[in-house]
């Protein structure tokens, strides 16, 4: 079988690429080296998480807000826990 | 392995599932300290803004502990926090649903090859080098109307960089569907970008 266009963009794009056997992997192979599309497809779309990486990581990142949370959380985690017991095992528990 | 990831990898180990379950301060501070950078941001990246992100987070963390008394070890704590936190998106966004029928992209994809599977339309050279600012909003501009499952399928796998089996047991899909997930947003936000970013300057 010969890939074509689409079926190559199907495989890049869900990921299947990795999933298929030796041979098909190397037709994938050289079908992006001779057709210049595909090549450009393969390249933005594994350029996509990258990309996406670094435009979250200017908001998601400050330092001072993200601690500020942490401590947050924690207060919030210590009071269920007391609420809760430190002992109030789950009577399900030996089934496992 | 550097610190981190050791320290990580201690994490994953069962002997933290029964110190929470017994409610080791220590230990729920190293859980926090460990993933919740990593949460919030994945929270961010599915399209919760930034209040909404912070509030998911902590009642993901509240959830966490709740439950890991009925936590086996059987997943890694990760996997775990994840899954929780995507239940949690979904109830903040609502209705979500995991696998639309139809999707729009799927025709667009379709117009882009001819019958005989070649480029009608080849993708053409992207300029991403925008400023941080500029990328952002092209990033959002292009999820906005993205189904929040698959925002977060592509978070984890292509951000966090998770296995597709992992992220399969989070989202409760099969590998399928994990797949046309990823197709699918991926080509939504490569559409987009290739609209937003196509200014003559050469990417790719």
């Amino acid at each position: 079988m010969v890939l074509t266009c689409k079926e190559f963009a199907r495989l890049v794009a869900s990921g299947a690429l990795a999933e298929l056997s030796f041979w098909l992997r190397l037709e994938a192979r050289v079908h992006a080296w001779l057709c210049q599309h595909c090549r450009r497809y393969q390249k933005q779309i594994h350029s996509l998480g990258p990309a996406a990486e670094r435009a979250w990581a200017s908001s998601a990142a400050d330092p001072a807000e993200t601690d500020a949370l942490g401590r947050r959380i924690l207060e919030e985690l210590v009071r269920a826990q007391c609420q809760a017991g430190p002992d109030a095992k789950d009577a399900s528990e030996p089934e496992a | 392995m550097d610190a981190a990831e050791t320290y990580r990898a201690e994490l994953e180990s069962e002997g933290i599932v029964e110190k929470l379950r017994c409610g080791d301060p220590e230990v729920l501070r190293e859980v926090v300290e460990s993933y919740m950078t990593q949460i919030l941001r994945a929270a961010m990246g599915a399209g919760l803004d930034r209040q909404t992100a912070e509030d998911v987070t902590q009642a993901t963390f509240v959830t966490f502990i709740e439950v890991s008394r009925r936590f086996e070890g059987r997943s890694k704590v990760r996997t775990f926090l994840f899954g929780i936190l995507y239940k949690k998106i979904a109830e903040a966004r609502r209705a979500v649903r995991k696998q639309e029928r139809v999707d729009a992209i799927d025709q667009t994809i379709e117009s882009r090859f001819r019958l005989d599977g070649s480029w009608q339309r080849p993708p053409r050279p992207v300029d991403l080098q925008l400023y941080d600012g500029e990328i952002r909003s092209a990033i959002e501009a292009c999820l906005e109307d993205a189904p929040a499952a698959q925002r977060f399928a592509f978070v984890l796998r292509d951000v966090e960089g998770l296995s597709t089996e992992e992220i399969c047991k989070i989202l409760d899909v099969s590998r399928t569907n994990l797949g046309v997930m990823l197709y699918r947003i991926r080509n939504r936000l490569r559409e987009c970008l290739e609209n937003f970013g196509v200014k003559g300057a050469r990417w790719c």
